[in-house]
């Protein structure tokens, strides 16, 4: 029993596995052919929620100094990015993008979805302006399309694309 | 984290770090305020991706070269195995910090002393295991009496057929490290399993020191009636052709 997200990178796939999502909310959304990969969103074990407070503690901070995003080692050599590179991640929500360091990580591995090679970048979502660490937060660029049952945000997933940035 | 909570050492000032494998090592290395650290390390893709953890710390050794070392005693071996550096008595040699064969010690600059993971004495001596291992959330850590351990080790090293680090490396230590893969793919230094001293040093120092202060002052004396042997021989002289 599967339900597609509202931004998919197939098309297709919404038809066949319908997203139950709200449609009280008006929700933007991006075509697979402007942002081509797909983001995810993932929690750390020593920061917590938007790490207000876990971001203001030293030995947190020691730990995870730093937001970033992974990427795959195919997706890098695309890009030209290696680990410590910035690059800027885009959504329909955020067109403008957010410039993030990168971790080129073989824990990240290209999606085949029907056939075809999806990439896959992964955020840690526990960023923001205030704190002893800052940095930019993964939620400028998450999907605020709402479940009809439960309220919750699809904030783990949407389509985004990734760019080398200077 | 639970050691300098315990410990209340401060944090240390950390980036993401560029180099590959590396980023999510924080904070990187032992530094005199950081005696503990976990080293993550990335091999292989796809389905023989492997992500291993190195606990990097002080292994406690069982006849310490540190101690044997150190020309002031500061270091010392407890019975309940702790090898701890009295930071009251280190005049900061750093002889401890060229002795270790694990490249374990740290020293400050700013204090002129050497710190390193105590095992804390004050806890183990209270039948409480150290911080680190009771913060573990996953039951890697283990504390233990060192036979029970070792066979603990053992035993996990032939069920998983792989590794035990730290048994018999220096002559024995107090850290057992059983893993998958070989110990240096982690990052643990491939270690002699003898030591070239195993006496120490400050007992040869201190009696030599005691000889050599004698000879000196001894040789100091007799240079001195030496010396002064022309003078006498001279007053004799004088007196005897006064007369």
């Amino acid at each position: 029993m599967h339900n597609e997200p509202l931004e998919s990178p197939d098309s297709g796939l919404t038809g066949e596995y319908p997203t139950m999502w709200d449609r009280r909310f008006k929700v933007v959304t991006g075509r697979a052919e402007e942002y081509p990969h797909v983001l995810t969103t993932f929690r750390l074990a020593e920061h917590m929620q938007a790490g207000a407070m876990t971001r203001n503690l030293p030995w947190l901070v020691e730990a995870h100094p730093e937001m970033f995003v992974e990427i795959s080692p195919a997706l890098a050599s695309a890009l030209g990015v290696n680990s410590g590179d910035y690059v800027t991640v885009r959504t329909a929500r955020n067109p403008e993008g957010e410039r993030v360091k990168a971790i080129v990580t073989e824990r990240i591995q290209p999606l085949t979805v029907n056939g075809k090679v999806v990439h896959e970048v992964a955020m840690p979502w526990h960023w923001g302006f205030k704190g002893l660490s800052t940095g930019p937060s993964a939620n400028t660029l998450t999907i605020d399309a709402v479940d009809v049952s439960a309220n919750i945000p699809e904030y783990k997933v949407c389509l985004c694309k990734v760019e080398r940035a200077l | 984290m639970a050691c300098k909570r315990w410990w209340d050492l401060k944090a240390e000032s950390t980036t993401l770090s560029a180099a590959k494998g590396l980023e999510w090592t924080n904070p990187p290395d032992l530094t005199p305020n950081t005696w503990l650290f976990v080293r993550s390390v990335t091999s292989g893709a796809g389905d023989s991706f492997r992500w291993g953890f190195a606990s990097v710390r002080c292994m406690h050794c069982v006849n310490p070269t540190c101690r044997n070392v150190c020309p002031v005693g500061a270091i010392t071996k407890y019975e309940e195995g702790p090898v701890v550096i009295d930071a009251e008595k280190c005049i900061g040699c750093k002889y401890c910090i060229a002795a270790c064969p694990f490249g374990i010690p740290r020293y400050d600059e700013a204090r002129n002393k050497v710190y390193k993971c105590p095992m804390d004495p004050d806890r183990v001596k209270e039948g409480l295991e150290p911080a680190c291992v009771q913060a573990c959330p996953t039951d890697a850590l283990e504390f233990g009496d060192r036979e029970d351990m070792l066979a603990k080790a053992i035993q996990k090293r032939n069920q998983i057929n792989g590794y035990v680090y730290g048994d018999d490396e220096n002559e024995g230590t107090s850290f057992f490290i059983v893993t998958d893969v070989p110990p240096e793919e982690l990052g643990y230094p491939t270690v002699a399993k003898t030591q070239p001293i195993t006496m120490q040093i400050k007992d040869l120092i201190e009696p030599l020191g005691g000889v050599a202060t004698f000879a000196v002052l001894g040789s100091l004396v007799g240079l001195s009636y030496i010396a002064h042997r022309r003078e006498r021989v001279k007053e004799a002289e004088g007196k005897g052709e006064k007369e």
